[in-house]
């Protein structure tokens, strides 16, 4: 007994590359199958069209890049964490996972372990509109900000650095956003700027500690860093 | 060659033959460049660690998916990010689509985005992985007959949407 159309059009609608032998058959029983068929197929080109997204040139690099580095090979990026009341708790949490059974040959390792870890993830965050309580992630560390720079803040989060508490910030510029990790108890020593993942990292000395600056390689240091310099500063200093 | 050679060899074929299919799976569900990304990288570095539990290869993209799935559901099962991106990916210049039809295209990215998640995902396993409607039925946990339907109403109002969007009517308000 041959498939009726109704079933045909069913089939069509959900399997259109079925193989079924009474669907297969049914295709060319008859003018109204054939047309199903034909406006089916322009559909599914339009549906493979739309759904086939661009994907990033890097990406192969970078996933076949983790079996080859041995920062990939210590411990998990960030261990996953459910989202719960608030982007900020969640961030933090990635934070101190990530944090676990870590040690770094220098600063720079530790930038580019960190930003790998969470960096995008913060970074689309960032405008998540979450409340977050400034005042008190700053003052946990014994930093103030500046009024003007706490204006274009879109995430803070406490976060790991090699020499204690730091921050881990996104700040929304004129530039574009912007990833800064701060690390109030480092000292450089002899630093030059780090390329990763397209990215580029400005390590910079702060009034306390310092400072990795992660942005585009278009980015225009020289502004940014006076305003971080400025605008980042310990509690005692500035009361 | 050695053990940790092959293991190497092993893990690039799988980057190479899925991270293409992975990557566009995870931005249809999560909508953002920098976390469909995040979420293909975390699903490898996961697939790297436990490498050797996979014995059949065939069965490798399942695995995948599978890992990439529990990590966006570990990720954002409360907290769903927005679609921010998947508008700013250009409809490629493809010499067979006439302007209408790439019209057609950009309005069909914006409803695909609307199709409920149970809609939505059978659909993209199917176009975008090329997954039996078995399969797909495996991987979500339901039956096969209910996968038909998903599908089935996926494209119905796909198909709805766009007429009732008109496609004359509206599509050049995006350009």
């Amino acid at each position: 007994m041959s498939m009726n159309y109704s079933e045909f059009r069913r089939i069509l609608g959900a399997d259109p590359q079925s193989q079924d032998s009474e669907f297969l058959a049914a295709r060319e029983s008859g003018p109204e199958f054939k047309q199903a068929v034909a406006e089916a197929r322009a559909f599914e080109q339009k549906l493979k069209t739309a759904l086939q997204l661009d994907v990033p040139a890097d990406l192969n690099a970078d996933i076949t890049s983790i079996c080859a580095h041995p920062l990939h090979q210590r411990a998990s990026w960030w261990r996953p964490v459910a989202v719960a009341a608030s982007v900020l708790i969640t961030v933090a949490a990635i934070g101190m996972a990530w944090k676990m059974n870590r040690t770094w040959d220098s600063v720079e390792d530790y930038v580019m372990d960190h930003y790998r870890a969470d960096g995008a993830k913060v970074l689309a965050l960032a405008n998540a509109g979450d409340a977050f309580k400034l005042r008190e992630i700053l003052a946990d560390i014994g930093i103030e900000m500046s009024a003007k720079m706490a204006q274009s803040v879109g995430f803070i989060t406490l976060c790991p650095t090699p020499d204690g508490d730091g921050l881990h910030l996104v700040l929304n510029t004129d530039q574009g956003p912007l990833t800064v990790i701060y690390m109030p108890e480092t000292r450089l020593g002899d630093v030059e700027d780090i390329h990763f993942n397209g990215m580029h990292a400005h390590l910079l000395s702060m009034q306390s500690g310092s400072a990795a600056v992660i942005g585009s390689e278009d980015l225009q240091l020289e502004r940014i860093y006076t305003e971080l310099y400025e605008a980042l500063t310990p509690i005692s200093a500035s009361a | 060659m050695s053990n940790d050679t092959e293991r190497h060899a092993r893990f690039n074929q799988l980057a190479t033959a899925y991270s293409t299919d992975l990557y566009r799976y995870a931005m249809w569900i999560c909508g953002n460049d920098a976390l469909a990304k995040d979420l293909v990288q975390e699903t490898f570095l996961r697939a790297w660690k436990a490498l050797d539990n996979l014995k059949d290869s065939g069965a490798a993209k399942s695995w995948l998916i599978t890992i990439l799935r529990r990590e966006f559901a570990r990720t954002f099962e409360r907290k769903v990010p927005k679609f921010t991106d998947v508008d700013d990916v250009v409809v490629p210049e493809k010499s067979e689509l006439e302007p209408d039809d790439r019209a057609e295209v950009v309005l069909l990215r914006q409803q695909i985005r609307k199709l409920a998640p149970k809609y939505r995902e059978p659909l993209l396993m199917q176009v975008v992985l090329g997954y039996s409607c078995q399969e797909i039925s495996d991987q979500l946990g339901i039956t096969k007959s209910a996968v038909m339907t998903q599908l089935f109403r996926a494209r119905e109002q796909l198909k709805g949407r766009l007429q009732k969007d008109g496609v004359t009517g509206n599509v050049h308000e995006l350009f």
